[in-house]
């Protein structure tokens, strides 16, 4: 089967190569996590990096075939996703996340080794004591992190009180299980992360809010960093992705090429991952350009956009609507 | 020497609170007689000071706290702009004390604040009756500092009278090109070549250091967004390409775009852009988006820093 196939048959399958080269930055909601991998009789195997969001999907039309299945959706819905939590967010955790690969090794490979003393068929004497206190450094080192970078976290959307609780229970539940599984934070209280911030911690996030209906087989505009595609309810178009000075042409074009009847232009941009002065320059002289009495309504835009275009003096504009802002 | 039309831009040195309270009432005292708008952009504890000595009067006067118009220097001759074209066609003279100058700036905020002195003198060179009195507290300065004082303003007043400054070079002469070079980073992070198609790139690096020196999602995004503006220049006018380096200065992290390009028009970064205008904005946003932005121009090309705080909340 072909690469375009499998994608028509699996949308959310991931489509980045495995495993993941140690600068791997082409998926924007890329999450690295290093794991230690064991045999299957727990002897250690050393370190690996996933992505957090990489799950085994399993084939309904094909049982029992699995295959790399990214928790966030198709490509459009991972990058509704990014563009949800912001980028800035994402490089947040993913920094975190890095501070707690680095702090944490000594004491999970200290755990991993006592972990396949305590799954082996002649237990050592002692094991259960050594293990009991090797949990407790571990969590007081947890501890100490989630306290120096509380504000960081809460930053992120993820606060630290619950996600303490979710640690020690992914600690325990991995030492204790002796099965080689991924651990997964599914049974977490489901209120205690809000939605989208909630996939950082490897749990289902609800389906973004959508302002328009995108019709993405018709692009009217493609490139390594946006999209832009037609929407209908109501009618006008998205931006998905980055609005820089390479691209800027293409928006001003899609922009003036709108319909031109009567009522308002609906723009989308709650896609948006970054959109730079010249971007909004393009919307705004589009706006400008409507006759008397037609609005640019724009939907979901990002707040520091939002903030730009008053720190320029770009808002208010009579032409110029926004009806809500994205939620970060 | 009395009072003349036009700009009139004055160094006031005082040693200590009190002196600063006595020497700059009367001045205070003048504009409210002559029924003169006054703005007031000095410390918060000075803005007390002054209120306590002043009583009922003070009410008439507008007080703004430079930590916060001024933090980044480069924010503070637009709100003398704002201030001049609120009273435009009131034909009355207009008075100011501002105390850009103050020993806990930074080495590298004190030298851009001392920039920022300097440009005063061009960017209100065609304005009307303003008179705008500048304090410098000789007990806690260096006196290097207070010697640029000099070199900055065309009066000096030390409360005793009024003398010109011998040293004060003229209004071309105050902002000729900037090209004092900065000092060296000790330790690079990163360094990255970046031409057409590179802004992708430079955007996912600065993000990714940020991130690193544990910076708050809100400076990040803002960070991105003034970085790449720099780097379009780069790209667009600075000769096809440029080189971003980023470095940590204690709380600071500093990212440096250089290119070939020349910047002519050294208030660029200073006037408010027009709305109708196209384009210019990025070095405008950049300052009001970040804590320092530091400008040089060499026969060689440009170099531009942006300094973030870590720890400063916004």
């Amino acid at each position: 089967m072909g690469d375009l196939a499998l994608q028509a048959q699996q949308p959310d399958r991931c489509i980045y190569p495995r495993p993941f080269a140690e600068d791997f930055a082409d998926c924007p909601a890329y999450q690295a996590t290093s794991f230690l991998a064991a045999d299957s009789r727990n002897q250690p195997l050393g370190e690996w990096r996933t992505c957090r969001h990489l799950t085994a999907g399993n084939q309904l039309e094909n049982r029992g075939r699995f295959y790399p299945r990214c928790a966030l959706g198709s490509q459009p819905q991972r990058l509704q996703w990014v563009a949800q939590v912001t980028p800035a967010r994402v490089d947040v955790v993913r920094a975190l996340q890095e501070e707690f690969d680095g702090f944490s090794l000594p004491h999970r490979m200290q755990l991993s080794e006592a972990r396949s003393r305590l799954h082996a068929r002649s237990r050592s004497r002692g094991i259960e004591a050594d293990v009991e206190q090797l949990i407790d450094g571990f969590l007081q080192a947890i501890d100490r992190f989630l306290n120096a970078n509380e504000a960081r976290f809460h930053d992120v959307g993820l606060p630290t009180q619950p996600l303490r609780q979710l640690i020690k229970e992914w600690v325990v539940a991995w030492v204790r299980t002796p099965e080689m599984t991924t651990p997964r934070w599914t049974d977490a209280p489901p209120d205690a992360f809000a939605s989208p911030a909630r996939a950082f911690v490897g749990l289902p996030t609800e389906p973004a809010a959508e302002w328009t209906r995108r019709l993405w087989d018709r692009p009217i505009y493609t490139d390594t960093i946006l999209q832009i595609v037609p929407t209908a309810d109501p009618p006008g178009l998205a931006l998905v992705g980055d609005v820089e000075a390479s691209n800027v042409q293409a928006v001003a074009r899609a922009l003036a090429g709108l319909p031109s009847a009567a009522g308002d232009v609906h723009v989308d941009l709650s896609g948006l991952l970054f959109c730079d002065l010249g971007g909004l320059q393009a919307i705004v002289r589009a706006a400008q350009a409507l006759e008397p009495g037609r609005r640019m309504v724009l939907h979901g835009i990002p707040r520091q956009l939002e903030r730009a275009l008053e720190i320029v003096d770009w808002a208010p504009l009579p032409n110029l609507s926004i009806v809500a802002e994205a939620v970060a | 020497m009395t009072p003349t039309k036009g700009f009139r831009h004055e160094a006031l040195l005082y040693a200590g609170m009190e002196q600063f309270v006595a020497r700059t009432t009367p001045f205070i005292k003048g504009a409210l007689d002559a029924d003169e708008p006054i703005l007031v952009v000095v410390s918060r504890p000075k803005i007390a000071a002054l209120r306590t000595a002043m009583g009922k009067e003070a009410d008439r006067v507008q007080f703004r706290d430079m930590a916060e118009v001024g933090a980044n220097p480069a924010r503070i001759i637009p709100a003398w702009h704002n201030f001049v074209e609120a009273h435009a066609g009131e034909g009355r003279r207009l008075r100011g004390i501002g105390e850009p100058i103050y020993p806990e700036r930074t080495a590298n905020e004190m030298v851009e604040s001392q920039r920022h002195e300097a440009l005063l003198n061009a960017a209100f060179d065609d304005a009307r009756d303003f008179w705008l009195l500048c304090p410098y507290n000789t007990e806690a300065l260096d006196p290097t500092v207070v010697e640029t004082a000099h070199r900055t303003h065309p009066v000096i007043a030390d409360g005793h009278g009024y003398s010109w400054s011998d040293r004060y070079p003229g209004v071309a002469a105050s902002v000729a090109p900037y090209d004092k070079p900065l000092p060296e980073p000790a330790a690079l992070r990163a360094t990255l070549v970046f031409a057409v198609g590179g802004l992708p790139a430079v955007r996912r690096l600065v993000s990714r250091e940020a991130a690193s020196a544990g910076f708050m999602t809100r400076p990040i995004a803002d960070l991105v967004l003034a970085a790449n503006e720099v780097a379009t220049n780069s790209v667009q006018h600075g000769g096809g390409s440029g080189t971003l380096r980023i470095w940590r200065d204690g709380g600071v992290l500093v990212c440096e775009v250089r290119d070939r390009g020349h910047f002519d028009d050294p208030l660029a970064d200073r006037r408010r852009p027009a709305p109708t205008r196209d384009g210019g904005r990025g070095l405008w946003l950049a300052n009001q988006l970040c804590d320092l932005v530091q400008l040089r121009s060499f026969a060689s090309g440009t170099t531009i820093r942006l300094h973030m705080h870590r720890d400063r909340s916004r």
